[in-house]
């Protein structure tokens, strides 16, 4: 295994190579930063590019793009609370809040250093356990995914202000409503789309995480008209503050940045989950694990609450890669671009992978690691100028979050009607966060609840009918008394103290 | 990063601008004597990227770009309601759209058939129809089916016998396939068991897992998985064996022999293009299939070169949206 990794890594540190990992995570950044545009559109800009390269090559650069992308999400999340895709919608929660308080440089920093840890982790993974994992990955069912999506929900209680319980349960209920808008694909019917062509493939996460937050925040901005203090607030917000971590920060996330790169891995293992889903269930498990005042903290710039879905997303990214490379089977839309440029060089993905094209497999897993290594060299330097964003008036910033959210949104499908759909929900949003409504459950009931459904319906179809799976089934029972559990715990704490 | 449909149809709402002068390629090039030289192309798929139609557009850029037949060629991916929003945009946007080709086939046959969809393939200019992706049946390695004909009297004596499933929602493609195969054999197709999956790759981990057990779809799409061992081809519902699978029998000698299905990928063109030009799209086709880089794309993919044009593929495309009426009104989706 160790010779593996060394023939790897003597493959991608080719001059040549390094160019490809250093210009492809530079390249992925940038596009990253854009709101609405992803890795899934860094990828496949690049495919054209990868035909004349060799199939180490080609991957060393595609991976590089996938990961650089995956970072520069966080950063227009932390700055301007514009998710730059949907894996990053969490980062906003604890991220928005650390930047408003001049810590914009610490949160940067934060996430280029989970980014590092939970790629760093995931690699180890991979090549530790890729063909075990994959078993475990087909067998996880309709019926376990279902849990898994309960599971997920309980994190509900994670975004619960004191006093807020009612205000969240509703919110959540509303994304899991608007989750059904669309073609439903168990009965191949649309619902509440109203005749509209461009809503039978439902909302889109990003546009609706976008209205939430970044394009109601401007909106807001724009409607208190602050202008006495508007030049104290712009001199804190200026302050990008210090990138350093204490050692007592460094101790108080690194079992943070550990936990959420297993989970997220794990998570990321699973065709039919990814990134967005690790992202939002490992910053609700360490919320749900903190205690006392590092609770208080969470939503209101937690350092743990940024660390968590960070770390979690890029490891989820390295976890897609098992089933790819051992089944191939894509988990998302970014490994179906991977997935097409492997067969058009000429690899076949599947368990005799390692052994016909082993130095292919090798090159994967050093160029994911060498990625992660020079994402953390290019961005710590620049996140003093990335983060010099805030120090712009808010009189110019809010028109051009406006501005940006705009083209981004237009530039993931190039439909003027998801404009008009993204301004109609951040005025609605606005009149919910007026009066203390709280957007993450939404998002997080929007995100869980189309999965949720559709492997209820197809775990009932499976077993025809009979509700029985939910206890005959180990891993299901196993993952729904642990939601149960989530639930109740605080519940009962409570009860003891009373 | 979200995670919406795998294969055939739209990976997410993601679009992207690919090769060499995207934005300008979409410019109208209407300097009437030379109106039918075609110096750039400019692929429209209604799909995201890594999707079938996808995969069509791009295989079929690197051939043109590699054989030399066409340098400055691009991908855009307009996503967004099955293909409709593209097909809308190319249609509103005709008169400045000379340089493109929106790639599409079965699909929008099957969707304005079975839902309110605007538009039919009458409403845009048919250039040539490029490729034909056969349907495949498909079970895991462990099934204890390795004849086709075991599946079919196990369907006979229970029409809910076996899980069948595929990559596609009820009523679209896939769910179609198995469908005319339950016909053909003399069972219901509205008794048997369909399990709709989110793309291809999700059905192909549902039959991995034992979810589903019996897989519908374009078998080139589950071609790695056949390779490597996982899962097994018992039939390919075409009337031909397929020079990639060759030991993998016909529909047609397991008995079954009108069992047929196939997802056809064609080029079409904006409405009331000069059909001077159309042939000058359709004649760059036909000689862009005869060249190496073409054979070496085809084979790769294990595409099925399938080469219509002119009042043929008119004539196709009217049988073919005839026989899927049928099995939609025999399904019960259409009235």
């Amino acid at each position: 295994m160790i010779e593996g990794l060394l023939t790897g890594l003597a493959a991608v540190a080719s001059p040549a190579n390094l160019v490809l990992l250093f210009g492809g995570c530079l390249l992925g950044t940038f596009i990253g930063m854009m709101p609405g545009l992803g890795p899934v559109t860094a990828v496949s800009l690049l495919i054209p590019i990868t035909y004349g390269l060799s199939p180490a090559g080609a991957m060393i650069l595609l991976a590089a793009v996938y990961y650089g992308a995956m970072f520069g999400g966080s950063t227009a999340s932390v700055l301007i609370n514009a998710p730059g895709e949907s894996s990053s919608v969490p980062t906003t929660f604890d991220g928005y809040p650390l930047a408003r308080n001049g810590q914009a440089g610490k949160a940067l920093a934060l996430c280029a250093w989970g980014s590092f840890v939970g790629g760093t982790i995931a690699t180890l993974m991979l090549m530790l356990a890729a063909p075990t994992l994959s078993s475990w990955a087909v067998g996880f069912q309709a019926s376990e995914y279902f849990a898994l999506m309960v599971l997920g929900l309980t994190a509900i209680a994670a975004f619960t202000e004191e006093g807020g319980v009612i205000k969240a349960l509703l919110m959540a209920v509303l994304g899991l409503m608007l989750a059904t808008i669309g073609t439903d694909i168990a009965d191949g019917v649309e619902r509440y789309v109203f005749g509209i062509p461009d809503l039978s493939d439902g909302l889109s996460f990003v546009l609706l995480a976008m209205a939430a937050f970044a394009l109601s925040e401007a909106l807001i901005a724009a409607l208190r008209n602050q202008r006495l203090s508007e030049e104290a607030k712009a001199a804190a917000r200026g302050k990008v503050g210090s990138l350093k971590l204490s050692a007592a920060e460094v101790r108080d996330v690194a079992p943070t940045a550990v936990r959420s790169s297993i989970l997220g891995f794990m998570v990321g293992v699973l065709p039919g989950a990814g990134a967005t889903i690790a992202a939002f269930m490992s910053y609700a498990v360490e919320r749900n694990l903190a205690r006392g005042p590092a609770k208080e903290m969470f939503g209101k710039g937690s350092l743990r609450g940024i660390t968590a879905p960070e770390t979690a997303n890029n490891a989820a990214a390295g976890g897609a890669y098992v089933p790819l490379l051992t089944l191939g089977i894509p988990g998302s839309g970014t490994t179906a671009v991977i997935l097409g440029a492997l067969i058009t060089l000429g690899v076949q993905p599947g368990p005799r992978l390692y052994i016909e094209h082993a130095e292919v497999f090798w090159a994967v897993v050093a160029s994911m690691y060498l990625g992660n290594v020079i994402l953390l060299i290019i961005n710590l330097p620049l996140i003093p100028y990335i983060a010099r964003t805030l120090a712009i008036p808010e009189t110019m910033l809010v028109p051009l979050i406006l501005f940006f959210c705009l083209v981004g949104v237009y530039l993931v499908s190039f439909n003027p009607f998801d404009l008009w759909l993204m301004i109609a929900l951040a005025g609605v949003a606005v009149v919910l966060r007026l009066v203390d409504y709280p957007m993450a459950p939404l998002l997080l009931g929007f995100v869980l609840g189309k999965l949720m459904e559709e492997n209820l319906r197809r775990a009932l179809l499976v077993h025809d009918g009979s509700f029985a799976f939910l206890w005959e089934r180990p891993v299901t029972l196993g993952l729904l008394i642990l939601s149960a559990l989530c639930v109740s715990a605080p519940l009962l704490k409570r009860l003891k103290r009373g | 990063m979200t995670d919406h449909r795998i294969t055939g149809a739209s990976v997410s709402r993601r679009a992207v601008l690919a090769g060499g002068g995207a934005v300008a390629a979409t410019l109208a090039l209407n300097t009437s004597a030379s109106a039918e030289t075609i110096d750039r192309l400019h692929f429209l798929v209604g799909f995201g990227a890594g999707g079938g139609f996808d995969q069509t557009a791009r295989g079929t850029m690197e051939a043109l770009q590699k054989s030399g037949l066409m340098a400055n060629v691009s991908v855009e991916n307009r996503t967004g309601a099955g293909g409709s929003i593209a097909i809308a945009h190319l249609i509103e946007t005709a008169p400045r759209q000379q340089n493109t080709l929106m790639v599409n086939g079965t699909s929008i046959v099957i969707r304005s058939l079975s839902r309110e969809f605007n538009q039919t393939f009458r409403d845009v200019t048919l250039v040539n129809a490029i490729t034909s992706e056969i349907y495949g049946v498909l079970v895991a390695a462990n099934s204890p089916y390795t004849d086709l004909n075991q599946m079919t009297e196990a369907l006979r004596g229970n029409a809910r016998a076996v899980r069948l499933a595929g990559g596609s929602p009820r009523g679209g493609i896939d769910h179609m396939a198995a469908a005319k195969y339950a016909k053909e054999a003399g069972v219901q197709p509205r008794a048997i068991q369909y399990i709709a999956y989110d793309g291809g790759g999700r059905a192909l981990a549902g039959l991995l897992g034992g979810e589903a057990q019996a897989l519908f779809m374009p078998f080139t799409e589950a071609l790695p998985q056949v390779r490597s061992g996982q899962v097994r081809l018992l039939a390919l519902m075409s009337d031909k064996r397929s020079p990639d699978v060759p030991t993998v029998p016909t529909m047609g000698e397991k008995g079954l022999p009108k069992a047929l299905m196939y997802n056809m990928r064609a080029f079409m063109a904006a409405p009331g293009m000069a059909p001077a030009r159309v042939n000058a799209f359709a004649d760059l086709m036909e000689r862009l299939i005869a060249t190496p880089a073409w054979e070496e794309v085809r084979a790769r993919n294990a595409w099925n070169t399938f080469f219509l044009r002119g009042p043929a593929l008119a004539t196709f495309f009217e049988t073919h949206e005839k026989e899927l009426r049928e099995l939609l009104t025999e399904l019960g989706f259409i009235g």
